[in-house]
């Protein structure tokens, strides 16, 4: 090889993916050797990174254990609060969807029960409320709040398997909610959808 | 640019496959400077002549080329381009990495170097 390989060949042979003819070719070469000298350095953490406290990984940390168990059941409702329903019927009801990733796949949620490994996202159409929070049922903690003005994905969960609490509320209103919102909602009249996920039902 | 990246690689989920990491990189590391440049185009200025100093006026000329290259070539062209002139990638691998066939890669450089002379004409 009379030319040197390009950095895509240097790249795989310095991560042991390497051909003879440019293996040959860094054994001769003290251009590409030095190159890659220079990739196999890592490269200095920044001050400012080192100064950071470190956090425990999103699938260890205790909200999600709790949220996500195996067959859990997941019922999501949406609360119309603080506002007439007048105004609400305005662009139609506010509405919450899931969806469901497995492996490459990803679907709306149809009632299927979820297993390990599938991750579930909401969509919610706030229709004149200003806010989102995504609250866990068992433990009235809070998981996710956001200012919506429009259609919006919540960030996703992925089953793990790890028992827990198994009911999760999406909240729509225009105030602050907190996890005791929760408590009310079953006896006021408000718009919501039941999923759940352990019958496979909805 | 690194970390948009490498958050969109653990996102997708890593490969066992070496080759197939690398590749993947390669080619969405391309196509994410080749949206960034063309923002740029989009939002900015010509770099001023009058503040250039004659150290940096062959590196001035260059970035704004490219600035003019990012906006008129297509975007296919540029990423040909970039993985075979400024990452020296042989056209194989150019190929393999992009997902095209190997005369694809011909014919986009050829187109790429026309527009490059015709450029140079101009200016």
């Amino acid at each position: 090889m009379n030319e040197h390989p390009s950095f895509l060949a240097l790249d795989r042979h310095a991560l042991g993916a390497s051909t003879p003819e440019v293996a040959a070719h860094v054994g001769a070469c003290s251009v590409c050797r030095a190159h890659l000298d220079a990739v196999s350095v890592a490269a200095p953490i920044p001050p400012r990174v080192l100064g950071l406290r470190p956090s425990a990984p999103w699938w260890k940390q205790r909200w999600f254990q709790v949220l996500l168990p195996v067959a859990a059941a997941l019922v999501m409702v949406v609360l119309i609060s603080a506002r007439p329903a007048d105004e609400l019927r305005a662009k139609g009801p506010p509405t919450a969807i899931a969806w469901v990733k497995r492996g490459d796949d990803v679907s709306q949620w149809k009632g299927a029960p979820l297993t390990v490994g599938d991750s579930v996202r909401f969509q919610v159409a706030p229709e004149g409320l200003s806010r989102v929070t995504v609250i866990d049922g068992t433990t009235r903690t809070v998981l996710y709040e956001a200012l919506v003005k429009e259609t919006t994905m919540t960030p996703a969960w992925t089953l793990d398997g790890t028992p827990g609490g198994d009911v999760v509320w999406v909240v729509l209103s225009n105030d602050v909610v907190t996890p005791a919102i929760i408590e009310a909602c079953d006896g006021v009249a408000v718009w919501c959808r039941r999923f759940d996920l352990r019958a496979g039902s909805r | 640019m690194a970390q948009d990246v490498f958050v969109r690689l653990w996102q997708r989920g890593l490969s066992d496959d070496v080759r197939d990491v690398t590749a993947w990189l390669y080619k969405s590391a391309t196509h994410l400077c080749i949206d960034r440049l063309r923002q740029r185009a989009m939002h900015q200025r010509p770099v001023p002549q009058a503040t250039v100093s004659p150290d940096l006026e062959a590196t001035t000329g260059h970035r704004q080329t490219l600035q003019r290259l990012v906006s008129v070539a297509d975007a296919d062209e540029l990423h040909v381009a970039v993985l075979s002139r400024l990452d020296g990638l042989t056209q194989p691998e150019a190929a393999a990495v992009l997902g095209i066939s190997e005369r694809t890669v011909r014919r986009l450089l050829s187109r790429f170097d026309e527009r490059v002379a015709r450029l140079e004409v101009k200016s």
